[in-house]
């Protein structure tokens, strides 16, 4: 298998930024997992995970998403989305992403939604 | 390029240039023992000597090594002003010659080349009797010069031609005028006027040795070994502890031997440098035993090593915790025969670079004036014994096992405790320094600097694991060996030393380069594939298990295709047309006719997240809640609602399933559906020969047991006209992958539509998998592939 998604990790004014890159399917999920794993593992609550590199979703890939976001939410936390692509975005919207995450065109719009104190619903 | 990849040769660098300056004034080496002669001008100067006392030495063996006397060390800390305590160097260089007979003489000599000790071990020389003839008083006076230089005029005769065992012995005596109880002696026998035995010793009242304040701290030495005795052994029984419940990776052991072989090449150098054979001679002087039983030991010795290396190794690559794997890249690769992989050559060269840049912080507290008067003790001078010095510092792999231990084992040990960072860290911290210090005490009278030091060295070979990995950390003490070495010999300032201390710099510049080489052109490893090759496995499954597995998937798949129907419900006016194909052994994916009463007819496609087993039982889950749901009349967004809370409460947000549920209204060619995350249903309509995406609003089941749900989800209505076809699918077709990777994609899904629009439904079937076979070519289906086909049929088209 190539090497064929990376994660970039970040930090913007305390919200940690995950810049993904690359194809997330069932080969790749587990280190997307443990990514956000060892996010919340160090105590941070506020992710943003940047698609803009993001070339392919599978529906392990979303499952990731689904996995962490009760248990953040519960903790005050949150997972936004942002800078997806049109190709990645319909994926997300087929399966009804949009009506539970945040999602938002840049990194940084979606590090000011943190400050943004509406809860979302779940 | 990675910033340590540049950060970590500057700093070795720049350690270097700080090394230089602060190493002549505070090594040990330099400020104490002060080594003038290589080991090759040792052992010339022994055969002068011996030539002149009548002893031939052509043809004998050689051998060459080095010990402190440990209370003159003491004694020079404490009274470091006693010319008597001066004359005499702490170091000692000892030349063993033996000829063939096994007759054998030891001449000992101080850093500076004089002589301190000669003795003669004849074999066949008869013992004791009467010596014949005292030595004239020349031969003394000459001897006497000999040994103490420029002091002997201090020496007074304290007795003369006293008859013993050995022969006739005379010896002097020097007392410090200023400290009544430090003295020096000088002893020498001869017999038949040869000379036999010259010994030249100091001696320190012991009184003069207690009362000192600095030699209480002396004990502490005494309390720190104690100490690492214990932890020694309390961390073997531990590392045996959990090496024997491992069951994650079952190929830890093969692993931890593989990359043990690494400490081979230590102990090969020693093996092929004749170092061993070195030792041995002296070990058959000392311990009186054979050369062949000490080489025989050392072989056992090696083997332990190895052995108690392979284990750690094991143990700590056996509990690595999934984060961790990145940093034992490089190392699982040297266990993989691909020692000639960028990796290695990366984490080797900045392993080097790193140990050499680390060496130079042992020194930096002795810049702080108030711990100035401490001086620094990292290696025994152990390049003085091996006849290929400059390779001394390879013995770094087996010398360095506190750095190893540490990071090998402790640290993965400690992060599969699940506990929080920080707890990792401190823990890691305390636990690090403690053990680094107590093992390597730099500055042996001073714990302060040794703590201070212990800690920038942790400090630095942490930033270095972080960096790179395992392999690096374990050949940062090659590194730390080589540079301080090299410092040694070009600090002595003798051509003899200084061809040596080149020596040692270009073969570690060397091997550093050839590391750079193999880092720059070496074979590009896949790191994320050498990762996977990490992952716990499940290998160690027999062939019996292996074939009842697949006996029972067998089964398993036989199972679920009888839960989809046998053939599509036949519909007046309609045709209808469905299969699915699992991409493995078992499948997630579903398709359904429900029976609603009243006449209606229900379509359905689901998909469940995942692969493989899980996937499977989800899909009988589904499949049992669309049976009972087909009882009662077609409320989709009861039937989606109640699938979804039961689906959320089941998987626990883990484990989703999309659908896509639609009822026909034969009659009325009317079709409502829902779609709960599902891929958008393509209808193609006749009259305009158009394809589209029906796009209702609907969440995946079992996302959100929230309101969320039923509020996001949309009834959308269409009217069906013959000659319209309405194609169900999961994802598997249109992210059906060829080998490139790339989709097949609902732009070819409505191109194949529209030109096999006139077939019935299983012709149009038929047609949409052919073309994504033929997309797919050679590429391995990576998911289940489900279609079904509705297609809505004019009378004579039926006939």
């Amino acid at each position: 298998m190539a090497n064929n998604f990376q994660i970039e990790r970040s930090d913007e004014g305390g919200i940690r930024i995950l810049a993904l890159d690359g194809y997330l399917d069932a080969h790749t999920a587990p280190q997307f997992e443990n990514a956000i794993h060892d996010e919340m593992q160090a105590g941070h609550q506020k992710i943003v995970v940047n698609c803009a590199r993001l070339t392919y979703i599978s529906s392990a890939g979303l499952g990731v998403f689904m996995s962490f976001i009760e248990e953040l939410r519960e903790i005050g936390g949150d997972i936004k989305l942002a800078a997806i692509t049109p190709k990645v975005y319909q994926v997300f919207e087929v399966l009804g992403f949009p009506a539970l995450f945040d999602i938002l065109d840049s990194t940084q719009a979606a590090v000011a939604k943190f400050s943004d104190t509406t809860p979302r619903e779940a | 390029m990675r910033t340590a990849d540049w950060l970590i040769p500057c700093g070795a660098a720049v350690s270097m240039a700080v090394l230089a300056w602060l190493f002549p004034a505070n090594d040990i080496y330099a400020r104490l023992f002060q080594p003038r002669i290589t080991r090759a001008e040792a052992i010339e100067l022994a055969r002068a000597l011996n030539q002149q006392y009548g002893v031939d030495t052509g043809g004998w063996a050689w051998a060459v090594t080095t010990e402190t006397r440990g209370e003159q060390t003491s004694a020079l800390t404490v009274y470091p002003e006693s010319a008597v305590l001066q004359s005499l160097n702490p170091l000692s260089i000892r030349v063993l010659a033996t000829a063939p007979s096994g007759e054998s003489v030891l001449t000992i000599f101080g850093p500076s080349g004089r002589p301190t000790a000669f003795q003669r071990r004849s074999v066949n020389a008869p013992r004791g009797g009467a010596a014949d003839g005292a030595a004239p008083a020349d031969v003394l006076q000459r001897e006497l010069v000999r040994y103490a230089g420029a002091h002997s005029a201090a020496f007074e005769l304290t007795s003369s031609g006293v008859a013993s065992q050995e022969g006739l012995r005379t010896a002097w005596e020097w007392r410090d005028p200023a400290k009544p109880g430090i003295l020096a002696r000088f002893e020498l026998v001869t017999r038949n006027r040869a000379v036999m035995r010259a010994t030249y010793s100091t001696e320190t009242a012991f009184r003069l040795l207690v009362h000192s304040r600095r030699d209480q701290q002396i004990d502490s030495g005494a309390l720190i070994s104690g100490l690492i005795g214990i932890g020694a052994l309390i961390g073997f029984l531990g590392i045996w502890n959990f090496f024997s419940r491992m069951t994650t990776r079952m190929d830890h052991v093969r692993f931890g031997l593989l990359a043990s072989l690494l400490a081979a090449a230590p102990i090969l150098g020693n093996w092929l440098s004749g170092n061993i054979a070195n030792q041995a001679a002296f070990a058959s002087l000392d311990i009186g035993t054979s050369a062949t039983t000490i080489i025989v030991g050392s072989m056992t010795g090696s083997v332990l090593i190895i052995v108690g290396i392979s284990l750690l190794l094991a143990s700590g690559y056996a509990l690595l915790p999934e984060g961790t794997k990145a940093r034992w890249v490089a190392l699982r690769l040297v266990s993989q025969h691909q020692v000639l992989a960028a990796p290695v050559g990366r984490e080797i060269t900045l392993g080097l670079l790193g140990g050499a840049a680390a060496g130079v912080l042992f020194y930096l507290p002795a810049a702080i004036p108030a711990l100035a008067a401490g001086y620094v003790q990292i290696a025994v001078p152990s390049f003085l014994m091996n006849p290929a010095p400059s390779i001394s510092p390879l013995s770094g792999l087996t010398a360095g096992m506190d750095l190893l231990a540490l990071f090998a084992f402790f640290l993965p040990w400690l992060q599969a405790r699940q506990w929080r960072a920080w707890v990792v860290n401190a823990v890691f911290g305390v636990a690090g320094l403690v053990i680094v210090t107590a093992i390597r005490q730099p500055y042996p009278r001073q714990i302060a600097a040794s703590l201070i030091a212990c800690g920038l060295v942790l400090a630095a070979i942490s930033g270095l694991y972080r960096a790179t990995g395992v392999l690096a950390v374990w050949f940062s003490t090659v590194g730390m060996l080589a540079v301080v070495q090299a410092s040694t010999q070009l600090s002595a300032g003798t051509p003899g030393y200084v061809a040596e201390g080149g020596h040692t710099a270009l073969l570690w510049l060397g091997v550093v380069l050839a590391g750079a080489l193999v880092w720059r052109f070496g074979a590009k490893a896949d790191e994320q594939a050498v990762m996977e090759s990490m992952q716990p496995s499940g290998s160690s499954i027999s062939r019996s298990d292996r074939d009842r597995l697949l006996a029972e998937f067998a089964v398993a798949r036989r199972a679920q295709e009888g839960m989809l129907p046998v053939a599509p419900p036949a519909i007046p006016s309609y045709t209808l047309a469905a299969s699915c194909e699992p991409a493995r052994e078992v499948g997630g994916d579903l398709y359904d006719f429900l029976p609603f009463p009243g006449g209606e007819w229900g379509l359905c496609v689901a998909d469940v997240s995942g692969k493989g087993v899980p996937a499977a039982l989800y899909m009988t889950l589904t499949k049992g809640m669309l049976v009972s749901a087909a009882s009662r009349p077609a409320d989709l967004p009861l039937i989606a609602s109640r699938m979804n809370r039961f689906l959320a409460e089941a998987g626990r947000r883990r484990t989703f399933v999309t659908m896509s549920l639609g009822v026909l209204d034969a009659p009325r060619g009317i079709f409502r559906h829902v779609r709960a995350g599902h891929n958008p249903p393509v209808l193609y309509t006749a009259h305009d020969r158009a394809c589209r995406y029906l796009m209702p609003k609907g969440i995946g089941l079992g996302i959100t047991a929230g309101a969320a749900f039923e509020r996001n989800l949309e009834v959308e209505e269409i009217g069906l006209n013959p000659g319209d076809v309405l194609v169900l699918y999961s994802d598997g077709l249109t992210e059906c992958m060829d080998t490139d990777r790339q989709l097949y994609g609902e732009d070819r899904l409505c191109d194949i539509l529209r030109r096999n629009a006139h077939l019935n439904a299983s012709g149009i079937q038929d047609a949409i998998l052919t073309d994504a076979r033929a997309f797919r070519g050679a590429a391995d289906p990576h998911d289940d592939l489900t279609i079904v086909v509705l297609r809505a049929e004019t009378r004579d088209s039926l006939r």
